[in-house]
């Protein structure tokens, strides 16, 4: 038997190649393309106990009748507020991603968290599910990206 | 795990004394636990609801992995309680008693307000191993 070569770095290295892989699959993978995927999926299931179809308020939608399932993504407003807030801060204890889903209705109010839950008439479409805790899985694309970039991460690492 | 078995677990965890579920009440005036699976259609609009609402999807979302012969698949089920009586406080003991239950289920709680009720969604994972199709 013949060890041809075996290298073993230090635990700060892994950790700064798996934090700059995180960095870029925030930014690249979820910010960059996740988000308006999520929002232009047209399997969202729409139950609404409002009598009558809703009607889209944008003159350049292709089926102005919204049936159910749809989309979310409407003029892209609620889509573009989170993508434009997207923020990294990295410390010495990791690093964290924040989106904050800002944009307003004709009142004013924030209204992400209807379209996300619910609201006492309409079905909730939780956009953010499939990166949070609750249903995020290394078996999703998305998963599978953060996998990807976490193995090419190490692999510089080897190279080096 | 299926529809069925998910579906009857929460009705006996939700359902045992004191009971928290609450009641669908029909156009005729007879009522039935407000339990429901929704799959093609959703709650009937005509249905009145009191207390607390139980809804879960017919189909859990599906994440396969391949094995050798088998494949594990992850299934994903969402259950939705839906306090519709705003003074009710049956949903505080049911979030109780399902993260009892569950406890790998993650969920997330939404306060009530003039637009929506409170309401508290869980995924449940449920991992199941099976063999691959069509099988010896």
């Amino acid at each position: 038997m013949a060890v041809a070569g075996a290298r073993f770095f230090g635990g700060d290295d892994i950790e700064r190649a798996l934090l700059k892989a995180f960095e870029s699959w925030t930014r690249e993978d979820i910010n960059g393309r996740f988000w308006e995927s999520e929002f232009r999926r047209t399997d969202w299931p729409y139950t609404s106990t409002n009598e009558g179809p809703t009607i889209r308020e944008n003159p350049g939608a292709f089926i102005s009748e919204a049936g159910s399932p749809r989309d979310i993504y409407d003029y892209g407003d609620l889509m573009e507020s989170g993508i434009k807030s997207y923020k990294y801060e990295s410390s010495t204890s990791g690093g964290v991603a924040r989106w904050h889903w800002d944009a307003t209705n004709a009142s004013g109010d924030e209204y992400a968290q209807y379209v996300h839950e619910g609201t006492k008439f309409i079905s909730g479409r939780p956009f953010t599910d499939r990166i949070s805790d609750a249903k995020f899985s290394f078996r999703l694309p998305v998963g599978k990206a953060l996998l990807n970039k976490m193995r090419v991460a190490l692999g510089e690492l080897n190279a080096n | 795990m299926n529809i069925t078995q998910l579906r009857e677990t929460i009705v006996e965890l939700l359902s045992a004394a004191p009971n928290l579920i609450g009641s669908y009440i029909f156009p005729n005036g007879t009522s039935i636990p407000a339990v429901y699976v929704v799959g093609q259609k959703s709650v009937p609009t005509e249905w009145k609801v009191t207390g607390l609402e139980v809804t879960m999807r017919q189909y859990p979302e599906l994440l396969p992995e391949a094995g050798v012969g088998i494949v594990s698949v992850l299934q994903q089920w969402e259950v939705i309680l839906v306090q519709y009586n705003p003074d009710g406080k049956e949903i505080a003991d049911a979030m109780d008693r399902m993260v009892r239950r569950f406890p790998d289920a993650s969920l997330r709680f939404t306060p009530g307000d003039d637009i929506a009720y409170e309401r508290c969604r869980f995924i449940i994972p449920d991992m199941t191993i099976r063999r691959l199709y069509p099988g010896p």
